[in-house]
């Protein structure tokens, strides 16, 4: 089922006690740039601090793993008390992705990965990252519509079952 | 409060004078009995905070008077205190020393409802201040039994502070692990022999070497055989892919001035993102910049 070996912890260095059975989960349930790229970075962040990871892509979020979705992800400035865009103006058709290509190219500008590479190097890292089976069948995808980097499609007692004493995140 | 100079002036410097006399005598084993070190040092670290208020007052006192003109013997006038305090008779002294020794015996159990009111007492009468004293009037209260104790024990907080300041030595790591609390405090909890971490941790900060965390304090200092003993602390056995990292790293930040992250290093090295976790399970990122002797990689990636 899981392929990938997660690289053994403290397998050359002792484990430090605190941290040595942290485990966290992030269940990442919209695809929008501004919910996404927080669980990325968090997941990522916690194995590169020797923490165990698991991302969970359930409802809209699995468009961030979906293949035709994954380089084309949008943000949402409609409806955004923090956005420097009025609603009435975030909500004219196309604005959405003049929203993206702008912060596209301020992400660019701080050589912020994209998420297509931030979904790579979290899998070459060890980082579990799942399907949730309900999401995949309700938006009539398959296997091979995601991209190359997902471990596993499940549900969501699988989900529960793969990450015992995981502290959960929902992003 | 109004200077009445001249006469008491007079008296002053005729009383310093032949206290300093008795002060030269004794000031080699008022050394001895001050820097009874250890139980002092603990005192000062238990109590510190309230002592060190305590402290700053007397400091202060004496500084307003100096500025006022009373103190004719010399503008140090934390020299002129440390002086003052051999006025003390040779018995006064040690059984300030017995006192510390017993104090500080009981502040680490810090179970003594007893001495902690004592504490307590001292800190709410240093808030409480009192009149403004003549320099005279400093002088003789300090004949005071209890204002010598009082003293004796500012005194050697001041020495200490000072000893500290001094040594500019880098503290013991403070404890970091939030969970560490949280957990069980069974025995398994306690014997994991200290992780290697901390072990390079606490050799290299005897040194001097290394900050808290385990990095190089001083990056130029840095030479692979250096690296290769901070790897072996780490509980890291170099390979060659390992040093291709490494070496990476340090020529990365010799060029960029800055600790590459672990994207750069997988890009840059050439070894990948999966390599650099399988040869640095743990902290990959951290784990080359403490080998490499570069600082702390910061950033989210």
């Amino acid at each position: 089922m899981h392929d990938f070996p997660l690289p053994a912890a403290g397998a050359a260095e002792a484990p430090r006690a605190a941290s040595a059975a942290r485990t966290i989960a992030v269940i990442c349930a919209k695809a929008g740039l501004d919910e996404c790229y927080p669980a990325l970075i968090l997941a990522n962040a916690a194995r590169m601090s020797g923490i165990e990871a698991t991302i969970f892509f359930t409802f809209y979020g699995l468009d961030v793993i979906t293949e035709k979705r994954v380089d084309h992800l949008h943000v949402n400035m409609a409806g955004n008390p923090a956005s420097p865009m009025p609603t009435m103006v975030a909500g004219l058709p196309g604005m959405e992705s003049v929203a993206a290509k702008m912060m596209a190219k301020k992400m660019a500008a701080l050589d912020l990965p994209t998420v297509r590479e931030m979904l790579a190097t979290l899998h070459a890292s060890g980082c579990r990252l799942y399907a949730c089976e309900l999401a995949m069948r309700m938006f009539e995808r398959t296997a091979d519509d995601l991209v190359e980097h997902v471990d596993d499609i499940i549900t969501a007692t699988d989900f529960y079952d793969l990450t015992p004493g995981a502290q959960i995140v929902y992003i | 409060m109004k200077p009445e100079p001249t006469t008491e002036a007079r008296d002053d410097g005729a009383a310093l004078r032949a206290i300093e006399a008795r002060l030269d005598r004794l000031e080699g084993k008022i050394d001895t009995l001050l820097t009874r070190g250890e139980a002092t040092r603990d005192l000062i670290d238990e109590a510190g905070p309230i002592i060190q208020s305590m402290g700053r007052a007397a400091v202060g006192r004496f500084a307003a008077l100096e500025e006022k003109g009373y103190f004719t013997f010399g503008r140090h006038a934390l020299g002129a205190l440390d002086r003052v305090v051999a006025a003390y008779g040779e018995a006064e002294m040690a059984a300030f020393a017995d006192a510390a020794v017993h104090i500080t015996d009981t502040l680490r159990d810090l179970t003594q409802p007893d001495v902690l009111a004592t504490i307590d007492a001292a800190g709410r009468a240093a808030a409480e201040g009192g009149e403004p004293l003549s320099a005279w009037g400093a002088m003789k209260a300090t004949r005071d039994p209890e204002v010598q104790r009082g003293m004796a024990i500012v005194f050697a907080v001041l020495r200490g502070l000072g000893r500290r300041r001094g040594e500019g030595r880098i503290p013991p790591p403070a404890p970091r692990a939030p969970h560490a609390d949280a957990r069980p405090a069974g025995p398994e909890a306690e014997t994991p022999a200290a992780p290697p971490s901390t072990a390079a941790r606490e050799a290299a900060v005897e040194g001097g070497r290394f900050d808290p965390d385990g990095f190089l304090l001083d990056p130029g200092i840095w030479t692979p055989d250096l690296g290769g003993e901070i790897a072996a602390h780490l509980g890291v056995e170099l390979t060659d892919d390992h040093w291709q990292a490494v070496s990476w790293a340090r020529a990365d930040w010799q060029a960029t001035g800055a600790s590459p992250n672990v994207r750069r290093i997988a890009t840059g090295s050439g070894l990948g993102t999966r390599a650099l976790y399988t040869l640095f399970p743990r902290q990959p990122g951290k784990t080359i910049a403490r080998i490499a002797g570069v600082p702390k990689p910061v950033g989210c990636l």
